[in-house]
């Protein structure tokens, strides 16, 4: 075996060197070459199914044409998808902030034990599939379900409130998913704040709120970032909780998207309306990493 | 003008009993250090008299007030933290900032007691940096800055210049002493090293394990050490194992392992009291051929000589005691280092005064 | 670092009970749905009703039929199978792209995550137009590469994320005496982030066995797994079956999660120093 040498030389020791980049392609081509081509080529294949036109049902023409998205233009009722989705994942988003924030604080303070015991609280509503989640809601919710049985029982209400298949179900059932994301993506970067730095604020004279606003929450700001946009992305993205809450009643891209390839057959739309959520998503990205400079991180 | 005074002062953590009635007081303006081993409770004492922790027994009082239930944002102290803890999302002039703001100064008033705090300590034309931009040395200013721009009653340090290289940290322990001393608040600060305490302050409180052993200033401390802690911990020492013969007003007769007799100034102690006579390297003159000098002179065999730059390090073995350390300085002419050299007949000694003496 | 924020003067107090109280609520509203799923698994009612009435195990024997037994057996070797050839592949690509500085390295890292971000159902659908342009739509490849795509992103990034931690002159030193890649990779690489990669692979597990949106465009009748057969099931039916189903899968995720404790630790899992 040849010793390692300092590689310059696209000679045979700089191939064999230690920094030679040769070496590393084993490592690093069976993931790239399959991400490239499993996950890349599918992405921008859809992308180029979007300009397609459609014949009929089920039968494509592989011409260029913009129809499709002109058509999402034109249709009122897909703009109103459009920011019926945004309106959703946006508030999904600041919900889980709201009710993420104290649980990951508590967290991050806990000690022994309880530390475990709130861990274990938090993460296994994750393995609850979102489906079974999603179906508790729907009995809690339905027409006679837990929620509705309540409020007719303590007389708020004549008749049973039809909670289900609106924007308000969709919300909550996305929040109550998405939630223990947003806890641990906080969680582990309040974790990583230097404890003396809490000490020092109230040792300044600092109250509990203005140590939680003033050094916590700016030094946080990137697992909020973080878990934002998971949130974000995942809420817009999924398909079976706002099925389940949204029914048929309330519309969402996602949900539009599968019946364009399903049952209604129209893949050329459907391509262009996953484009466009695609667009809805990295505006929303740009959005939120413009809105966080840190000029104090080297990163 | 704060004086801090510390009252009988226990605190267990579970099992461990981390501060064990410790009493001490720092009269106003003064620089007062607490020194051990790590382990030994000091960064407990400092928590406790910051506010993060309570005694479990005892009192802290500054000002003449008895601050146990006061939080620590209440206590108007200034503290620097070893890792100096300063916001890395706020710039130097907002970190020295943060604790007027927080005590809703006005915005004028805030820019000319930062301007001054971040003056005093040399780093006004820093104070947009971040702190990632700062080096330790300009951290650990920052950080002084930002604990004094509040008018503390006291100043507390935790082990401030640990962190820093040698020669940085000279230059440092004058600034700290210089500023602490324009400021005139009173100071404690807590360290591991005993150089540092003994260059920096008015008095020394050195603990062990969670007790005091001896309060009393640098020069006190370390030429009388209490016990045989404070002198092997400050500065290095000699023990030799001796008992008393006789004991007379003051002075006692010592019969030491190989025979000889010494004779020390020592009370409270009776004939056959076992005893230990510590004396300093740099306190043992070192003379070739056994030309005896001093009434206490015994005779040995050097084994190990090094050169150290500014002394010589010389052990020499006395059949009978054991292996003494002394410490030669002077000129290196002076030293003779061909004549130190192992095997060579020397012989050793020491002045009366120069021998402290301790119950064994 | 958990349990070292200071809470000297919290812990008493109304605050602290409102604190607390807010807490409790919070935990309260993630368990709600799943306990009242559970508590239907055994009422006697053929319809699904909260609180139950009765208490039965007769909807749990839905589980041996083949029309459930199926698609956990699916389910379960799409989410192992996955979750193995994304830590074979995954694992290598995470160290060479932290070690191996090379043009367009930050664009396949973020090509690796992209899944992570790139709305599912935009993930799924895609895979749809690739396979059946390779007309492949249908089979078990298809389904197990499209799982592979939703496993991978959570290995390298736990991965990327362990190896940042690991001082990389302990890679040098192994080559100093002598290692060849494969042996510092083998030899000490790995092993030092094994926690990292068992985090990854059990979220990435848990990830696939509960994947609707990528899952359901590459399904079909004879070949579905347990979330999609619970989909359609309830759309049809509505009794306690779905409820017992529901009731296992959550029994198997808990395994998962109990692994995830003994063998890397809770806070390690969740990523908290």
């Amino acid at each position: 075996m040849t010793q390692a040498v300092a590689g310059h030389s696209p000679s045979r020791a700089g191939w064999l060197a230690w920094d030679g980049g040769a070496r590393w392609l084993p490592f690093l081509l069976p993931g790239a070459v399959f991400i490239v081509l499993a996950y890349l080529y599918p992405l921008i294949e859809l992308l180029r199914f979007s300009f397609y036109r459609q014949v009929t049902a089920g039968v494509v023409r592989s011409d260029w044409t913009i129809d499709n998205y002109v058509r999402f233009f034109n249709q009122s009722s897909m703009w109103e998808v459009a920011s019926n989705t945004i309106v959703m994942g946006v508030s999904v988003t600041i919900l889980c902030l709201i009710l993420g924030y104290p649980l990951a604080l508590a967290i991050v303070r806990s000690r022994g034990i309880w530390t475990t015991i709130f861990l274990f609280l938090t993460i296994s509503p994750l393995l609850a599939s979102q489906l079974v989640r999603a179906l508790g809601w729907t009995m809690a919710l339905g027409q006679s379900g837990w929620v509705n049985t309540l409020l007719l029982h303590f007389g708020l209400v004549d008749e049973p409130v039809r909670i289900l298949g609106t924007l308000g179900a969709v919300i909550l059932g996305l929040t109550h998913g998405l939630l223990p994301f947003m806890v641990l993506s906080i969680a582990s970067s309040l974790s990583s704040i230097d404890p003396q730095l809490e000490r020092a604020a109230t040792s300044l004279g600092a109250t509990r709120t203005q140590v939680l606003w003033r050094v916590l929450v700016p030094l946080s700001l990137p697992g909020i970032v973080s878990g934002s946009l998971l949130v974000f992305c995942i809420a817009v993205g999924t398909y079976g909780t706002p099925f389940l809450l949204g029914g048929p009643g309330f519309k969402l891209l996602s949900l539009i998207v599968y019946e364009y390839f399903t049952s209604l057959l129209n893949w050329p739309f459907g391509a262009a309306l996953a484009v466009i959520l695609m667009v809805i998503v990295t505006a929303m990205l740009g959005l939120f990493v413009k809105f966080v400079r840190r000029p104090w991180q080297v990163r | 003008m704060t004086e801090l005074v510390v009252t009988d002062v226990s605190r267990a953590f579970g099992a461990v009993q981390a501060v064990d009635g410790v009493s001490f007081t720092a009269k106003s303006g003064e620089l007062i250090s607490v020194l051990g081993p790590s382990g030994c409770g000091k960064s407990t004492i400092l928590n406790l008299i910051a506010g993060f922790v309570r005694p479990d027994r005892g009192t802290i009082s500054i000002g003449g007030k008895v601050v146990n239930e006061e939080p620590p944002s209440r206590r108007e102290i200034g503290i620097v933290f070893q890792s100096y803890a300063l916001f890395p999302h706020l710039t130097a002039f907002e970190n020295v900032a943060f604790g007027l703001r927080m005590r809703g100064t006005p915005n004028d008033e805030v820019t000319r007691g930062v301007d001054r705090a971040l003056e005093m300590v040399r780093m006004g034309r820093f104070k947009d940096r971040y702190p990632r931009q700062l080096s330790g040395g300009e951290q650990q200013r920052v950080a002084l800055a930002r604990a004094l721009v509040i008018s503390p009653t006291i100043l507390l340090l935790d082990e401030p210049l640990a962190a820093l290289d040698k020669q940085i940290r000279q230059s440092m322990q004058i600034e700290l002493l210089e500023v602490q001393r324009a400021a005139g608040v009173t100071s404690l600060f807590v360290t591991h090293d005993q150089e540092e305490a003994m260059a920096l302050s008015n008095r020394i409180v050195v603990m062990r394990a969670g007790k005091v052993e001896q309060i009393g200033s640098p020069s006190d401390i370390y030429h009388h050490p209490a016990n045989r802690f404070v002198a092997s911990f400050i500065g290095r020492s000699n023990f030799i194992e001796a008992v008393v013969v006789s004991a007379d007003a003051g002075t006692i007769d010592a019969r030491l392992a190989n025979g000889s007799v010494m004779r020390a100034s020592a009370r409270g102690l009776a004939v056959n009291d076992k005893v230990a006579l510590v004396v300093r390297p740099e306190n043992i003159f070192v003379k070739l051929n056994g030309a005896a000098e001093g009434s206490n002179a015994l005779k040995g065999t050097i084994v190990g000589a090094l050169d150290l730059g500014p002394m010589s390090q010389v052990q020499v073995e006395v059949p009978g005691i054991g292996r003494l350390e002394a410490a030669l300085a002077g000129a290196p002419g002076e030293r003779n280092a061909a004549a130190m050299a192992p095997g060579s007949k020397v012989a050793v000694g020491w002045q009366a005064e120069s021998m402290t003496v301790l119950k064994s | 670092m958990a349990g070292q924020m200071t809470s000297a003067s919290g812990t008493h107090g109304s605050r602290a009970a409102l604190r607390i109280a807010v807490i409790i609520s919070i935990y309260v509203f993630m368990f709600f749905p799943i306990v009242i799923v559970i508590a239907t698994a055994f009422g006697e009612a053929s319809l699904i009703e909260f609180p139950p009435s009765g208490f039965t195990l007769k909807w749990f024997s839905a589980l041996g039929e083949p029309r459930w037994y199926n698609p956990f057996l699916t389910s379960l070797v799409l989410a192992v199978g996955s979750t193995l050839l994304s830590a074979i592949i995954g694992v290598p690509a995470a160290w060479a792209l932290s070690r191996y500085d090379f043009r367009g390295r930050e664009i396949l890292k973020q090509l690796f995550l992209a899944p992570l971000f790139v709305p599912w159902i935009i993930t799924g659908v895609a895979l749809l137009v690739a396979f059946n342009r390779a007309q492949m739509t249908g089979t078990f490849v298809a389904i197990f590469l499209g799982h592979i795509v939703v496993t991978i992103p959570y290995l390298v990034r736990s991965s990327l994320a362990g190896i940042e931690g690991l001082d990389k002159r302990l890679e040098d030193a192994a080559v100093s005496l002598g290692a060849t890649r494969f042996q510092v990779f083998r030899c000490v690489v790995v092993p030092a982030i094994r926690p990292s990669i068992i985090a990854g692979a059990i979220f990435g597990f848990l990830m696939s066995f509960d994947n609707v949106a990528v899952s359901i465009f590459l399904t079909n009748p004879t070949l579905t797994t347990v979330p999609i057969e619970m989909l359609n099931f309830v759309q049809w039916v509505m009794d306690p079956t779905i409820s017992a189903v529901s009731t296992v899968y959550l029994l198997v995720a808990l395994l998962a999660l109990l692994v995830a404790d003994r063998w890397v630790g809770l806070r390690q899992f969740a990523g908290l120093r």
